[in-house]
């Protein structure tokens, strides 16, 4: 069966591995009570440590590392062969890529499709609660990030009121016309319908 | 399961792709020291097509047994790593983390900065002991833990020799008496 592949992305901080542990149990069952799919996940965190991955093992997934680097450029090489090795040694329904904060998910998006012809898809985190401080001196990430999203998880929106979640809604819009936006919040539990969604892929 | 990939270094192919990384071979690797960040502002580089990775290579700071720091650059983020090896009490260790990490999150701001993330992990080993004797088991537990932590930064508009330092003493801090 070929793997389908979902690309985790999104600012530093935005709550991308709070999220991704909360889908993970979705997706083996845990929240359902029945085993669903085989997930492997792979980490890419752009500093010598790994810290996200330990908490990942912790609630034990199956977790695969690439540190010192970025996914989307000076590891595209090990990412192709990390996906590769993946589907080869665990042959999972499901590889989780959760990128670098500092990725742009598009390219790894393009690395998987030209390294090994896998098509995924993008579901980006957008962080609710410093969008108006983040958006201008990160416009550019930010930006590259949100452009070709399948999916925005807007997340922290219990910090934010009503009137600014309108407006970066907008935001959004005009970086992806049209991008289904779901809004989360991390402290809670994020509903069943919002994972179905997310995971929905016409691949 | 979780086999660990270590990264390449500086990676100096030309890239595919609607948008690169890294700028251009012109990207500087200044420092930035001050900034208004209430201008109509947008991250400093514009990222071009196949141009070159900025990515610095990791320079170690400390590296003894106990605490290894390093850091390096990436476009304008100043990303931080360090492991340290204590042996405390690790119900102290945690509090002083959690109050060292909250000061070096408001020293940051005080100077500027822009925080990506700040992240610590602590792993814990206690030992006991079991043995016998006679008939009965006699346990002995360490009243110390061997405690490794994990520690990542990536901050904005930051000095990197500047959050070297910063980092640097919030470990030594974290084993002062």
């Amino acid at each position: 069966m070929k793997m389908k592949v979902l690309i985790l992305g999104g600012f530093l901080g935005s709550g991308k591995t709070t999220l991704l542990l909360q889908l993970a149990r979705y997706m083996v069952g845990e929240l359902q009570g029945k085993s669903q799919y085989k997930v492997v996940i792979l980490e890419n965190e752009v500093g010598k440590e790994g810290i996200d991955d330990k908490l990942l093992k912790g609630n034990g997934f199956d977790v695969e590392n690439m540190f010192n680097g970025c996914g989307c450029c000076t590891l595209a090489g090990e990412l192709v062969g990390a996906a590769d090795r993946i589907q080869t040694l665990y042959q999972p329904e499901w590889l989780i890529v959760e990128t670098t904060g500092l990725a742009y998910p598009g390219l790894i998006q393009d690395n998987l499709k030209n390294g090994m012809g896998i098509e995924s898809k993008i579901c980006t985190v957008a962080d609710a609660s410093r969008w108006g401080r983040l958006i201008k001196p990160m416009h550019n990430l930010i930006t590259g990030q949100i452009e070709r999203a399948d999916e925005v998880l807007l997340n922290k929106v219990d910090l934010v009121q009503n009137t600014q979640l309108l407006k970066i809604k907008q935001d959004i819009h005009r970086i992806n016309k049209g991008v289904k936006i779901f809004e989360t919040s991390g402290i809670g539990t994020v509903g069943t319908g919002i994972w179905e969604k997310v995971l929905r892929v016409a691949l | 399961m979780g086999k660990g990939i270590e990264g390449s270094p500086m990676n100096e192919e030309k890239r595919q792709g609607d948008r690169n990384c890294y700028q251009s071979d012109e990207h500087h690797s200044h420092e930035h020291h001050s900034h208004d960040r209430n201008k109509d502002h947008t991250h400093q580089h514009e990222h071009h097509q196949h141009g070159k990775c900025n990515y610095t290579e990791p320079s170690g700071n400390e590296k003894n047994d106990r605490l290894k720091i390093t850091s390096l650059l990436q476009d304008e983020a100043v990303v931080i790593s360090a492991e340290c090896h204590i042996t405390a009490d690790r119900t102290l260790i945690g509090r002083r983390l959690e109050m060292k990490l909250e000061e070096l999150a408001g020293d940051i701001k005080k100077k500027e900065g822009i925080i990506g993330h700040i992240k610590a992990s602590m792993e814990i080993q206690d030992v006991e002991m079991y043995s016998v004797t006679d008939s009965r088991v006699d346990k002995k537990k360490s009243y110390l833990s061997k405690i490794t932590i994990h520690f990542a930064s990536i901050t904005f508009f930051m000095d990197r020799q500047e959050m070297l330092r910063m980092v640097n003493e919030l470990f030594k801090m974290l084993e002062s008496n």
